[in-house]
């Protein structure tokens, strides 16, 4: 073998290992932006879904119901989360950069105007981790402007909290603006 | 012939990977307008929505909405279908470019407005 036999097949082989290194910074680059964009497309389908879900079978008691542009807080039966299940009071606000979801069971004991006993049985859930924006605005009748509190004012002048008939979420995360989520509740009205 | 066979792998390969780029990024797509198809579907609820017929926009997704009068079949269907119309809501929601378009449709039926 002489000495330029080798020097070509070192350009070879350079050549060889250079396109092959390439190619799997390539892959993995690509892999990693499936997976982020598959991650954020999960989470923008199940928050979105959960959140339309038990907001339109929300109870419409208005003692239960209370929403401002910060935050919400709504009865609804939950099927299960966690260890969470039943007629649940349900609270959605940001916290830092987290979206929480706290969870409290519905006791009809409870003196109306106490607050319920937050996280005391199941712990706060994030449902987004990097939310750089969250808002809520509320249309009280059908053909009425966008308001930032579910309230109505009464005939003696005095404000009261009211179900909505429409709620609309505006959440921005640090990667992309999600459409806005519109939910109609459907007035459901429990027994008892 | 080992380079040959290396550079054909690698774009096959390349090939997969782009493809699989892109189809993550359709998926991202069809959620995002979904959740518009719904929210629109949920803003037109209204019961007086007879001759609805708007049309919106959120970032590169373009909406649209519309109701028609539901025909029903029988004539005492036909009054009772006159005196309270049933309304069929389409919402038509489309993206992409002109190369490939995208589009999805939700539709419900809800109840007219009852002329007084």
């Amino acid at each position: 073998m002489t000495l330029v036999e080798v020097m070509v097949a070192s350009v070879v082989f350079a050549m060889v290992m250079l396109a092959t290194i390439t190619a799997m910074r390539t892959f993995a680059t690509s892999y990693e932006r499936i997976v982020a964009a598959g991650a954020e497309a999960n989470v923008l389908r199940e928050v979105s879904h959960f959140l339309r879900e038990s907001l339109r079978n929300a109870v419409a008691e208005s003692s239960n119901f209370r929403g401002d542009k910060r935050q919400l807080m709504w009865l609804a039966p939950l099927d299960r989360a966690g260890s969470a299940g039943g007629l649940q009071h349900m609270r959605l606000r940001r916290q830092g950069d987290e979206l929480i979801l706290s969870f409290a069971p519905y006791d009809s004991e409870r003196p109306q105007g106490e607050e319920p006993p937050w996280g005391d049985f199941v712990a706060d859930y994030p449902l987004i981790r990097d939310v750089q924006r969250f808002e809520l605005a509320y249309k009280m009748e059908a053909d009425s402007a966008w308001v930032g509190a579910a309230i109505h004012t009464l005939a003696d002048g005095n404000e009261a909290d009211q179900v909505p008939w429409e709620i609309r979420i505006s959440i921005e995360t640090s990667s992309s603006v999600w459409p806005p989520i519109l939910v109609h509740p459907d007035a459901v009205v429990v027994e008892r | 012939m080992a380079i040959v066979i290396l550079s054909l792998s690698l774009g096959v390969l390349y090939q997969a990977a782009v493809g699989a780029t892109r189809n993550a990024r359709v998926a991202a797509e069809y959620s995002r307008a979904i959740v518009i198809a719904e929210s629109v579907l949920a803003d037109s609820l209204s019961p007086m929505t007879n001759d609805l017929s708007i049309q919106g926009q959120f970032e590169d997704i373009r909406w649209s909405a519309s109701t028609r009068e539901l025909p029903v079949e029988g004539p005492s269907d036909s009054d009772l279908n006159s005196a309270n119309p049933l309304l069929l809501l389409e919402v038509r929601v489309t993206w992409g470019d002109e190369d490939r378009p995208r589009a999805l449709a939700l539709s419900t039926v809800i109840a007219g407005q009852v002329d007084q």
